[in-house]
């Protein structure tokens, strides 16, 4: 006899940090964990339904690169092991590039144009480590800590080769073009972390300071989502991602941060145009 | 007093004039517009808890509009790491 946890997804031990582990045994009694996807209401079957999805994995090596999956960089000062999402991909004339934050792909502004971007990041390619670079960071729009506003956490890496990432989000779909947020839209993303999630739009317009390690970041005008279904939208790791609404598919924002209850998001208008790319659909 | 219906304007103007002000002080993580329980447009303050020191000197009333406090912060970006 044994305690099933069943879980949306299972990951490797050694991926999980060690306070979100589930326990070994409950009241004396082993613990077995089984991967069981996101339950859903059986629909009666019709004519050209698509077969169930099951929910992928976004912290394995992905080759095409799917955004949802996780991605990272190499700290030159080996300090830092992290990992974050690839957002979307984005076009300027022929050239691909991934769209993530600032902090994922060009830590902070610390790290050099050039750099490698890998997928997974580091902290999911397990040691030794299973991933490679599947770009080089291009451009990214600066952070700058203190009583100056910023608008967005962006930045763009150019695809080494473009058979190397497609635009379709993992578990969604491509994106059907992009739309401004409003309060009460319904929206949804895949992240690194916690994989596909829904939410609502609470704001469209907040002032938000963000704790980074550089310092406070102030930012104007930015879109809060809470998790539906009492659900958190986020958590750590999930930076990058690109929120789209439920109804239509169309991009709404980009995922930078947020708490424990609420995510806070870049209006996409604004990442995509202070980076000068546009959503490659 | 009856209060008065705020527009979605007047409220993004409020929060013009106040949001440096308040995220300024201790323990206020955002300013924003939202609704409040009955669809009306408010002015919205983000809190990093409920027992923030600054939330005895934060007002009910700005300008006499109502504001809505929200226990939410503090924020932090969103990147997973693990120091070596």
């Amino acid at each position: 006899m044994a305690v099933k946890f069943l879980v949306r997804i299972k990951y490797p031990d050694n991926q999980i940090p060690d306070g979100d582990r589930l326990p070994r045994e409950v009241n004396g009694y082993p613990v077995d964990v089984e991967q069981v996807g996101t339950f859903r209401r059986f629909m009666p079957p019709s004519s050209g339904a698509a077969p169930a999805m099951t929910m992928p994995d976004p912290r394995k090596k992905i080759r095409p690169a799917q955004p949802g999956c996780s991605i990272g960089f190499k700290d030159p000062n080996n300090q830092i092991i992290m990992a974050g999402t690839f957002g979307a991909l984005v076009s300027k004339g022929t050239k691909r590039f991934i769209l993530s934050n600032n902090h994922v792909i060009a830590d902070e502004n610390n790290l050099p144009l050039g750099s490698s971007i890998f997928q997974p990041g580091f902290l999911d390619a397990g040691n030794p480590p299973n991933n490679g670079p599947i770009a080089k960071l291009t451009k990214f729009i600066p952070l700058v800590p203190g009583t100056v506003t910023n608008k967005v956490d962006g930045a763009i890496a150019e695809l080494n080769n473009k058979n190397l990432a497609t635009n379709s989000v993992l578990f969604i779909g491509p994106p059907k073009g992009k739309t401004a947020g409003e309060i009460d839209m319904v929206v949804h993303k895949f992240g690194r972390t916690t994989g596909f999630t829904v939410g609502r739009i609470t704001s469209v317009e907040t002032d938000v300071s963000v704790q980074y390690d550089a310092g406070v970041v102030n930012f104007q005008d930015q879109i809060i989502i809470v998790g539906l279904g009492a659900q958190p939208f986020s958590a750590s790791g999930d930076s990058g991602s690109l929120i789209l609404e439920r109804s239509t598919n169309k991009a709404v924002a980009l995922l930078f941060a947020g708490s424990s209850t609420h995510t806070i998001a870049n209006h996409i208008k604004d990442v995509l145009s202070a980076l000068s790319v546009t959503l490659t659909l | 007093m009856e209060e008065t219906i705020a527009t979605k304007q007047e409220i993004r103007e409020l929060k013009h004039r106040h949001s440096a002000r308040l995220l300024s002080q201790p323990g206020v993580s955002g300013v924003g517009v939202e609704k409040d329980d009955k669809g009306e447009y408010v002015l919205a303050v983000h809190l990093d808890s409920d027992d923030s020191e600054g939330l005895k000197l934060l007002p009910d009333k700005i300008e006499g509009y109502s504001v809505k406090y929200i226990k939410s912060g503090p924020f932090r970006k969103l990147r997973a790491n693990n120091e070596k």
